[in-house]
This record gives structure tokens, C-alpha cells and sequence, in this order.
């Protein structure tokens, strides 16, 4: 046996220059054709074995090890051998990685610690690992037990190999050791299938480009990007002009609906529906997601729309909720510094979050408090690649406590609305709550008396905010105020938190919801520093985030990349695929498209709190022993997957017709007359079935999939063509495998 | 479901805890040692009809602030009395007239009189007369000063560091997140119902056609375990028969086909975690969606607000338990909108004052359904939230005024099989379990009146599981930092 590795080892060292099919079969017969696609990297194994090659950490040499190997156990370091990762780049280090382990049945994910290049073995490394779950969803492993590992690197998955903990003998059985669906054999041989079924490349990237960036693939921009590329198809964006259809601009009413929309009104249940609900603003929002050019913009704002939450539930008017959605529009490809400011004096967030109330004598915690925990840093020191920095005892340190909140409190104190008559308050009318101009200082309300001690990070701006010394006029107030807001408002965006705060949370909005330390690292730099040295670029961190390589590729194979598609996305994905009109296909929807969202817990503008409608921590359970982060996850249940199937059933077999009192809407309906096409040419159901999989899942749907379509197809007789169509795309839209963004 | 009955099946030692449980199963500390040696007993020997047992928990999201919920009410000067929470409060004009307070007799602290909030009495329009008349009954408890704890500290403890803390102390998400997780020292991936039901469910409901637990509030930590995830369903303004009901399948076999095919695509996850974690919930979906077909109504009036919605579904699933095939069930509700920073008690029926009034209305119409279907008894309802608030008023006016982020918090719990009529708790420092309310007093954490919890959410939990059949030996599993607690019975529930 080792002699055998040797000689496989020594093939692998000959052929340094020949090309990586040779290497791959070389090691792939030492895996027992446990080999997945040649996308993703490869784990060294024992030869004519599925034993792990592993080194232990505190003596390895930087060589191929050719000892025996060794009982490992828990919280050990060990060296695992990785090759197949072409184009790795110099900063790429331990953390581009994910080290999957399951022992008997319970899932871990292992802690990357060291990356080192083995000399004289081309594109070989050492990939130290401790034997320890930072995160323990599932707590650590056992005492004894035969690991089953696996390592991802940018959203692709390596073979599986074993390693024996506590006992040499524990992967005595391995051949029969039984994992988890996670890690199955099975699952390899799927991704072989997989593979195989690759479209002509680019075409897979492309769409899953076009469900990262967009409400959904289009026609339309599917040509953009063929004629221009990614790169290209992003810098037009940041240019292309938003919003596409005029903002609702309704104009403000009272603040007391009996007044606003009259008793006696006869049309009082329009008046309160446009006026004083969402209604109009999230038509607006669902007719931009379906129809708009600037798609990519569009599609930032609804992001920041969940960092920055502020919600119809409290600022009942659409109009009190236009302006701060202005506010996302105007900063969502500039700066997050001028976002910052322009939404901390945005007076739907200052009702929402208390601001317009806080004063010198009656402060309010609420705004100081959220915009540290929820909108810039977060409520643990961060590392740069946005793991928590930890510790002596490996606990994580709080960035900030009651008393630094106390003195953000003080700083915010004074500003209300815009409500007197003066040049700062154009839109002001007497008796409305000024929801349009920015809130307004009343001077004698800030809190001059007090220094402030804010964050204290190493380079920190303006640590401390002196107390005024000169405050005996209005005019020096206001000053002191606003030097001191902008001041306190640099000393928060400075803070190292933000680029991985933020950069981590539009990556899981938009790519995947458990990226790679590595992946947040990358956009994080993007965030500090544009490459002219400036700080909080977002068109720099949306292009670092959609350029990476953990979002690029045909094909991903990671069993944990990708997300649910949330509401929305779910619903304009559907939709924006075929080519969404009117009810009676006339005309352009006119959005009313809200309330199927809301069956299925989002309601565009009213999430329930703060916190958004789930939590960018939210983990969801696989199976008992398995649980992985799945922020969106925490709007899917029992209930609201029906909701979602019942949508499908209503837009394939039917078409959204909302009858909401006076004013009846349009509608909207989907277009299948080219799948009725597709399937009217090919009676065998094949060409329908390879127009889905590349239009819905982008080329990877599997055999096991595909042979429950097809029988579903054949069930409709042939001569009807369109409810094929239509029983083919109902199977698929339902499916779990489009419910994932993968 | 179907991942319970396999558990069974492989656990089928567990045959004789199902009988031997049917009512005093909380008395075997040797249950699971009975039950070792007898492998087979035919599922359908499971249980005497009458023994049913039911949590249902409304947590009150936002941070219900108990400082205007329950109110000292008489005069006494050695401990506080209403004039030292009208120096609180009353100057912001947050405090609550003492006219307007429904009074309350408190045998544990010598008898005095206390006062609940004005909305848990009759009002207008309402449906019922609220929970105030339930406290006089006995069957409605407060428990006093309750919150997150790791272990119990003093004032100067907090302020020195000298214990551990609960981790992001009045950061809504972390608190809320150990209210329903029942542990304060690190992050939880289970909650404390998900954890009773994986350590109850296979014994007391092993023919159950639904999980243990049933959320009309979504999937929430307080629902889920390391085997358990919950039903969630609708608001009781959709049909209990409704609620889980797959549109577009007439008898037709091109429907018959769509079906199957869908069936087995669920089957199928490609090696994606995700795609399979979405597959178990539809598939939970599927096989709760039959079990719920039979259409069941409520006698009481609720009424039409979001928690009296819920409440009412809740009372059809407990109306149809032994079609369900369930014997204990845990239910979780939510009712939004506490975070009253400012607006709080606006008017009558704004603000927190509407919210509380929700609450005892949702809650009476739910009692008195129990009364009528027989199941007051058996069925115990309690409250969660974040934390509770500053004694010192956020900002001023009655229109404006509010309370920010604190901490100890006062809880509710009703039903016939609590000793009602009583506060209940460990001690504060002033020798009752009410804290004393003042702002830098010895229940502060600083100056603006953040009680330091005397009880634990893990000791309410506890005394919960405890009377739901919960098995002692199990007790530390389900909460793990129980030990460091004098008790683990707050004797608000009679066995």
C-alpha cells in the first residue's frame, strides 16, 4: 500500500506539465471513483483508498507525508492535501476554504487554520485544519468515530475521503459506513451527472449572473450580456438611469386618516388604500423589478432596503415611505457614508426609529442603538473576512456597551420634522408631518453639555466628542450639532466592522447565504478602499461581489451554496422568465403583485420590525444533525411553502387578478406560447424538458429529476401542447431545486 | 412526521412510556429505565382520552413593558408603593392614573393590593371582560421579574463584572433569541419548546398525524429542536381545513401525474443542503395538509384582531387533538408592536394600552373556549418577550412618551391548572419578588430603572415543563444552566 502511493504520487510529480485530466485520473483511482467533476478541488487520499493523506500539523515537514498515519482525535491540528485548485490567488489563504465533516450522522464544519504550498508537488497544498466546528450548530465532534470530510472552495465541492478519530481502526468499515445525505456517494455520482448535462459553457454562469443581479433572467438582458460580458453589463448599469417609472408622488395628507380620506367620501376605501397604505409604492416597486432597465439598481436598493429597515407599519403613508426609499435610490451605487447621513435625517427612519423625538432632556435610545447593531458594525468586533474576532477564553467581544450607546444617544438628540414655516422646510404645510424635507434641527434640543466618548478602534476619527464651549447662540449650537452628527456618523464608518458587515450581508442578498471568509474578505477590501483610496464605494463592493470567483462559474457544487430565493425574488424570477404582462396581456402589469408576497411573509415596505423579515443569522436543520445559515429560511414553513406552490399554480394554470374595490387592476399574466411551441415540436417531451432545465435551473437539473418530468409530461396527450407546457413548468417552478438559488 | 414515527419505530422501547405516562409520567424518574426492557406495544394501546396537556406561548414582540402592566396599588412605605412609581413616571406622563388600575390582592407580599393595566378589564365593544376577572378566579398567576439570566447576580455583581452576563444585554434580537431559547451564557441553535418536544414527543405522541409543536407565527427559535420543527400554519381568519391545501388538483390523471411528480421531485436533492431542508418542510406540509382536512369551529366569540386570531386557531387544532392523535402539544403565538419607544400609552387604545388590551381579550375569549371544550384544566397559556423597559420614561408628553430597552420583566400565565391569584418568583433584595422601582435603587442595573432579573426564564420554563409531563431526568438537557438556580419549581402550577 505504500509502495502503491508512492507510485501515484511520483505519476503525479512526472506529469507536472501534462494536462489535469491525467493528474485527476491518477488520484482518481485512488479514490475509487470517488471523484466529482473536475470543477472542484481534490483531496489527496491513501492509495487504492478513501483515507484521507493527512499529516499531523505540529510535525509535518512540508512534504507529501509517507508515515503511517496516525490516530487523530478532537480539536487535533492536522495537515489534509488539496490539489485542483487552478488559478488559487496569492492572498487566497485557509479561510477560501470550508472543511465539511460527518461522523456518525451529525454534521461539522471544521476550522481552516494554515494554507502552505508543498514543494516540488505542482498546485498541492497543506490545508492545516483543527478538528474542531467553530460555529457547533450540532456541538463538536466525538471522542471516537470515522470523519467523513470534504472541503468547498469557491462554491465548488471535493471528493469525500475519511479519517479515523480516536481509534485507527474507527473507518475499519469504511466502504460501509453509511453518511448523510450530505455527504453521500450518491452525490457524487449526481454531480457526475450534473457535469455532463453542462450546457455550452457560459450559458449557466450567465443566468445564474442575471438571478444574482437582476429580479430574475430576461430575454432582453440575456442578449445584453452575451454582447457585452459581466464586467461590461455592470458599468452600463451603474450608469443606466433609475427609476424607470415615475415615483407614485403622491402628496402628503394629514396625519389623521378621518381627515385625510373623509367619512363622507364616497371613494374613502381608495383614498385610504392609496394614501394611506403601501399600495401605490409597491406597485411602483414590483412594475420597476418587472420592467425596469436599471435592474441591477433596483435590485441593490431592495437590498439596503432590508439592511436600512424602516416599515409602512409605522409610517403609514406611502409618501412617508417614498423619501426614504429615494434615499437608497440616490446612495445605492455612491457612497455608504452619504447614505448614512441622509438616512439618519430621513424622517420616515426618524419616526420609525425614534429620532424625531429624542431630545437634549428626553433622550431615545432606539436609532443610536440600531443603526451601530443593525445598519453599520454589528454587535461583535469583526475580523476583516467577517469571522468574529475572538477572545483569550475564544468568546466574542462586544464592539460597543451601554454607555457608548448612551453618548451616540446624546448626539442624536434634537432633530424633528421640517414643520416651520423657513427656506429648510420647502415642503412644509401646516398641520402635516413634513415627511419629505430632511428632519430639522431645533437647537436648543441637542445635547451640548456632555463630551461623548465614541468608538476608540486604533485610528479611530473624533474618539471623543468634546462637550461645546461656546454654545450660547442658536447659531453656535446648530453648528456644534452638525459637526458633531457628521463627526459622530465618520467615527462609526470608519469602524473596521463596516466593510465586513455589510459587504457579508449584500453577499448573502445576493449570492450565496454562507460565503467563504475569503469571498467577504475580497469585498470587504472593495468597501475600504475602491482603488483610488476611497472608503465605502458601493459600486466598488457590487462589483467585488458579483465579479468573485465564489459567485462566478457554470456550476457550483457545494452542498451548502446558494440561497432560498426569498418571496420576491421567487415570484419576479417566475415571472421576468416569461415575459410577464397584463392580466389580458394588453398592456404592462401594473404591479399589484404584493399580496402574493405577503401569503408568503413578505410584504414589500412593511416588514414587521427592524429586524427585517429574518435574520441574516438564521440557521435552518437539514435534517436532525444538520443545520446550515439560511437567512431566508426563516420566512419558510408548512404554511408558506404551500403558499409558494399555490402561486405557481395560479400564474402557470392561471393568472394573478386582484380585485381590490374601485379600482379593478390589470393584473398580470405569463407568457407559455414558446414552451407551448417547444413541446408542440417534440412530442417526446424531451425538448421541453432541456428548455426548463436551462431556463429554470440552469442546465443542472438531474436524471432522477427529469424522469419524474417526463412522466409528467406524458400524461397530457401530445396533442396538447400548451398544458404540456404548463404540467412541465408547474413541476419545475414548485420544485425545491428552483426554490434555491443555486 | 414522518421523521417522528421512524424515531418511534427505532426507539420502540419507548412503547411502555406511553402508557405508563398517561398521568404521571412527570413522577418516573426511572421511566426510561422501565421502558428499556419492553420492545413492543402496539402504537394503538396509546392513551386514556383525558389526559392532554398543552403550552401555549404568546410572546409579546418588542419588549412589553411590565412596569405599566402590573402596579403596586396601595400605600405601604417599606416596599414601593404607587407613589413611587407615579415619581417615575408621571412627570413624562407615562405613568397610569391609580383610578384607572384593575386592583388585585397579593397574598405574597402580605396581602397587599396590586393593579393590573386598565385594558385587562371590560371595555367597550370588546367581547368579553378580560383576565383581570381570571386573577380573582386563581387561574391567572404573574410572575414577578422575570428575564434572562445566566446565573443570579446582584446589583453590584452586574456592575463589577462579578457574574456572567447574559450575552448583548437590551439588544431586541440576542434577548429575544434567549427568551425563547432559554439559555443566556451562549448562542442557541434550539429553543426551549423545541427541546420539551424532542424529549417528550416520541413517548406521549407517538401516533400523532402532526408535530408536537404548531406555530401560528412562523418558524420561530422558541419552535425548534435538534429533531423537532414545527407546523406553522395561518391566523384563525383562514379555516383550520384551509390552511394547508395544495390549489389545482380536480380528479383528473393529468392532475393525478402533477401530483405524483411533485411527490417524487421532493424526494430528489441534488447533494444540496438547501434544496433538501426546503424538501422537509413541504414535506411536512404534505403530510400535516390531510390530517388538517376536517373542518372544526370554535363555540366562543374571539376576537377579530391578530393575536385573537391566532388564539383561535389554536383552539381548533386543540378542538380536533384526538383526530390529530396528539396528547401534548406546545403551541407559540405573537403579538408585535411593544417596542414603545414613544407613543405608549397615547390613548385608550394605542400604543401599549391597545396592545394590552388586545392581549387580555385574545386571551379570555381563549380561556373560555377551554372552558367549553373541557380543556381549562389541561391547557396552560403563558407570555414571553424581549425584555422589559426603563421605569424612566423615554421622551415626554402622553402622546409622545415612551420606555427604552431594559430587562426583568413580569409574566403572565393562565389556566386552570395554575395557582392563580398570586405573584410568584424569587426575591428581590427588598424581600418580595417585586422589584423595587427606582431609578440607581438595588434592582438597577444603572439609573434609569433596568430591573436586574431575579427568576430566570430557565426557572419559569422549567416549572412549565415540569406540569407538561416533562421527565425530571431530562430536565438538565432541556435546561442546561438550570443548576444554577435554587429551584427549578416556581410553584405556580399545581401537578
Amino acid at each position: 500500500m505504500k509502495t502503491k502511493r508512492t507510485v501515484c504520487l511520483s505519476t503525479l510529480r512526472l506529469y507536472l506539465n501534462v494536462s489535469l485530466a491525467i493528474l485527476v485520473f491518477c488520484l482518481s483511482a485512488a479514490a475509487q471513483n470517488n471523484m466529482p467533476n473536475s470543477l472542484g478541488p481534490i483531496l489527496l487520499t491513501e492509495n487504492d483508498s478513501t483515507q484521507a493523506l493527512v499529516a499531523d500539523a505540529n510535525k509535518w515537514r512540508g512534504n507529501l507525508p509517507s508515515d503511517e498515519p496516525q490516530v487523530y482525535k478532537r480539536d487535533d491540528q492536522v495537515i489534509l492535501f488539496v490539489t485542483n485548485v487552478k488559478s488559487m490567488k496569492p492572498k487566497e489563504d485557509e479561510n477560501a476554504f470550508f472543511v465539511y465533516a460527518n461522523v456518525n450522522g451529525k454534521a461539522y464544519r471544521l476550522t481552516p487554520i494554515s494554507l502552505t504550498s508543498v514543494p516540488n508537488s505542482p498546485e498541492t497544498y497543506g490545508l492545516g485544519v483543527k478538528l474542531h466546528d467553530e460555529r457547533g450548530y450540532n456541538g463538536q465532534l466525538p471522542a471516537e468515530g470515522c470523519a467523513s470530510l470534504q472541503i468547498a472552495w469557491r462554491g465548488n465541492i471535493s471528493n469525500m475521503v475519511r479519517l479515523a478519530l480516536g481509534k485507527a481502526d474507527s473507518c475499519k468499515n469504511e466502504r460501509t459506513v453509511s453518511a448523510t445525505a450530505m455527504l453521500d456517494q450518491q452525490r457524487v455520482t449526481g454531480l457526475g451527472q450534473a457535469d455532463a448535462n453542462l450546457l455550452a459553457a457560459g450559458v449557466g454562469d450567465r443566468i445564474r449572473f442575471m438571478e444574482q443581479a437582476t429580479f430574475g433572467p430576461d430575454r432582453a438582458t440575456e442578449k445584453r450580456l452575451r454582447e457585452f460580458g459581466i464586467a461590461t453589463w455592470i458599468k452600463k448599469q451603474f450608469d443606466q438611469s433609475y427609476p424607470t417609472f415615475a415615483y407614485p408622488g403622491l402628496p402628503l395628507k394629514s396625519g389623521d386618516s378621518a381627515i385625510g380620506c373623509p367619512v363622507e367620501d364616497p371613494n374613502r376605501a381608495a383614498c385610504l388604500r392609496d394614501y394611506y397604505s403601501q399600495y401605490q409604492q409597491q406597485n411602483h416597486f414590483f412594475k420597476e423589478a418587472l420592467y425596469d432597465d436599471a435592474q441591477l439598481h433596483h435590485r441593490t436598493v431592495w437590498a439596503l432596503s432590508q439592511l436600512w429597515v424602516t416599515s409602512g407599519n409605522t409610517n403609514l403613508q406611502g409618501r412617508w415611505m417614498e423619501e426614504y426609499v429615494k434615499v437608497l435610490d440616490r446612495h445605492a451605487f455612491g457612497n455608504y457614508r452619504d447614505l448614512m447621513y441622509e438616512m439618519t435625517l430621513n424622517p420616515a427612519m426618524g419616526n420609525f426609529l425614534d429620532m424625531i423625538r429624542s431630545t437634549r432632556t428626553s433622550p431615545n435610545e432606539n436609532y443610536p442603538r440600531e443603526i451601530l447593531q443593525l445598519f453599520t458594525v454589528g454587535v461583535y468586533e469583526l475580523n476583516q473576512d467577517g469571522t468574529q474576532v475572538r477572545d483569550a477564553n475564544n468568546n466574542p467581544i462586544p464592539t460597543y456597551d451601554q454607555a457608548r450607546i448612551n453618548n451616540f444617544t446624546r448626539i442624536y438628540t434634537g432633530w424633528t420634522f421640517c414643520n416651520v414655516v423657513s427656506a429648510e422646510c420647502p415642503n412644509h404645510q401646516s398641520g402635516i408631518p413634513n415627511y419629505i424635507d430632511s428632519m430639522r434641527l431645533v437647537p436648543s434640543n441637542h445635547d451640548t453639555a456632555n463630551s461623548k466618548a465614541l468608538f476608540n478602534y486604533p485610528g479611530a476619527p473624533y474618539a471623543t466628542i468634546p462637550a461645546c464651549t461656546n454654545c450660547t447662540n442658536d447659531a453656535n449650537r446648530t453648528t456644534y450639532a452638525y459637526n458633531s452628527l457628521n463627526q459622530a456618523l465618520d467615527n462609526i464608518f470608519n469602524h473596521p466592522n463596516v466593510g465586513p458587515f455589510v459587504g457579508k450581508f449584500l453577499i448573502q442578498h445576493l449570492v450565496t447565504s454562507d460565503p467563504s471568509p475569503t469571498y467577504v474578505g475580497r469585498v470587504a477590501a472593495a468597501f475600504n478602499n475602491n482603488g483610488a483610496g476611497v472608503r465605502g464605494d458601493m459600486q466598488a463592493v457590487i462589483r467585488a461581489i458579483l465579479l468573485d470567483p465564489e459567485a462566478r462559474g457554470d456550476i457550483k457544487t457545494d452542498p451548502n451554496y446558494g440561497k432560498l430565493r426569498e418571496p420576491v425574488q421567487f415570484v419576479t424570477n417566475i415571472l421576468r422568465r416569461f415575459n410577464p404582462l397584463s392580466a389580458d396581456r394588453l398592456q404592462q402589469s401594473d404591479g399589484v403583485i404584493n399580496g402574493v408576497t405577503s401569503g408568503m411573509g413578505q410584504n414589500v415596505l412593511n416588514p414587521p420590525s427592524v429586524f427585517n423579515y429574518y435574520s441574516p443569522d438564521y440557521v435552518v436543520s437539514v435534517v436532525p444533525g444538520t443545520d446550515v445559515p439560511g437567512p431566508e429560511f426563516g420566512l419558510l414553513n408548512t404554511g408558506t411553502s404551500f403558499s409558494r406552490i399555490n402561486f405557481v399554480n395560479t400564474i402557470v394554470f392561471n393568472r394573478i387578478v386582484v380585485n381590490v374595490g374601485a379600482n379593478i387592476p390589470l393584473g398580470t399574466s405569463i407568457d407559455l406560447t414558446g414552451l407551448q411551441a417547444i413541446a408542440q415540436s417534440d412530442p417526446s417531451g424531451e425538448a421541453l424538458i432541456e428548455t426548463l432545465n436551462e431556463k429554470m435551473l440552469h442546465g443542472v437539473m438531474s436524471e432522477n429529476v427529469k424522469n419524474a418530468l417526463r412522466t409528467a409530461i406524458q400524461a397530457v396527450p401530445a396533442s396538447d401542447p400548451l398544458l404540456r407546457a404548463k404540467q412541465a413548468l408547474y413541476v419545475i417552478a414548485a420544485s425545491s431545486q428552483f426554490q434555491i438559488q443555486r | 412526521m414522518k421523521e417522528s414515527r421512524r424515531q418511534f419505530i427505532a426507539k420502540s422501547g419507548c412503547a411502555l412510556s406511553m402508557l405508563a405516562l398517561a398521568t404521571q409520567a412527570r413522577h418516573f424518574g426511572l421511566m426510561s429505565a422501565l421502558a428499556n426492557n419492553v420492545n413492543t406495544q402496539p402504537a394503538t394501546a396509546a392513551y386514556p382520552p383525558g389526559d392532554y396537556r398543552a403550552l401555549v406561548c404568546i410572546f409579546l414582540a418588542g419588549g412589553n413593558d411590565g412596569n405599566n402592566m402590573v402596579i403596586p396599588n396601595h400605600d405601604n412605605t417599606s416596599i414601593s408603593n404607587y407613589q413611587a412609581y407615579a415619581n417615575a413616571r408621571n412627570a413624562q406622563g407615562l405613568a397610569i392614573a391609580r383610578n384607572q388600575l384593575l386592583p388585585i390582592t397579593v397574598p405574597r407580599i402580605s396581602g397587599l393590593t396590586y393593579g393590573l393595566h386598565p385594558g385587562f378589564g371590560p371595555y367597550t365593544g370588546q367581547p368579553n371582560n378580560g383576565i383581570h376577572e381570571l386573577y380573582g378566579q386563581g387561574k391567572l398567576a404573574v410572575v414577578t421579574n422575570v428575564g434572562n439570566l445566566v446565573a443570579p447576580m446582584t446589583r453590584q455583581q452586574y456592575q463589577q463584572n462579578g457574574v456572567a452576563k447574559p450575552y448583548q444585554l437590551f439588544s431586541h434580537s440576542d434577548q429575544v433569541a434567549q427568551q425563547q431559547a432559554g439559555i443566556s451564557g451562549q448562542r442557541s441553535y434550539s429553543g426551549w419548546g423545541g427541546r420539551i418536544s424532542d424529549n417528550t414527543h416520541t413517548n406521549f405522541n407517538p401516533n400523532a398525524l402532526i408535530p408536537t409543536i404548531t406555530s401560528i407565527s412562523g418558524t420561530t427559535l422558541f419552535t425548534i429542536g435538534g429533531s423537532t420543527a414545527p407546523l406553522a400554519i395561518a391566523s384563525g381568519n383562514v379555516a383550520l381545513n384551509q390552511v394547508l391545501v395544495l390549489q389545482g388538483y380536480d380528479s383528473s390523471t393529468v392532475a393525478a401525474a402533477r401530483r405524483e411528480a411533485i411527490s417524487q421531485v421532493r424526494t430528489f436533492n441534488e447533494g444540496a443542503n438547501l434544496i433538501q431542508a426546503a424538501n422537509r418542510i413541504s414535506d411536512a406540509a404534505v403530510q400535516a395538509s390531510s390530517a388538517l382536512s376536517t373542518a372544526v369551529e370554535v363555540t366562543v366569540a374571539f376576537p377579530n384582531t391578530t393575536l385573537g386570531n391566532q388564539l383561535k386557531q389554536v383552539a381548533r387544532v386543540i378542538k380536533r387533538r384526538e383526530g390529530l392523535g396528539t396528547n401534548r402539544q406546545i403551541f407559540f403565538c405573537l403579538l408585535g408592536g411593544f417596542d414603545t419607544h414613544n407613543g405608549q400609552v397615547a390613548t385608550a387604545t394605542t400604543g401599549q394600552n391597545g396592545l394590552l388590551l388586545q392581549l387580555s381579550q385574545a386571551m379570555r375569549a381563549f380561556y373560555d373556549e377551554m372552558v367549553t371544550q373541557g380543556t381549562e384544566n389541561n391547557v396552560t397559556t403563558l407570555t414571553l418577550s424581549d425584555f422589559g423597559r426603563t421605569l424612566n420614561p423615554a421622551g415626554s408628553g402622553t402622546g409622545a412618551v415612551g420606555s427604552d430597552h431594559a430587562w426583568g420583566n413580569h409574566a403572565l400565565v393562565m389556566g386552570g391548572a395554575v395557582r392563580g391569584g398570586d405573584f410568584y418568583g424569587m426575591n428581590t433584595s427588598n424581600g418580595t419578588p417585586f422589584p423595587t422601582l427606582q431609578n440607581s435603587g438595588p434592582d438597577d442595573t444603572d439609573d434609569r430603572g433596568r430591573w436586574i432579573p431575579t427568576t430566570s426564564v430557565e426557572q419559569y420554563a422549567a416549572t412549565l415543563a415540569r406540569w407538561y409531563s416533562l421527565p425530571e431526568d431530562q430536565m438538565s438537557a432541556v435546561f442546561p444552566n438550570i443548576g444554577n438556580f435554587t429551584t427549578s419549581d416556581l410553584g405556580f402550577m399545581s401537578l
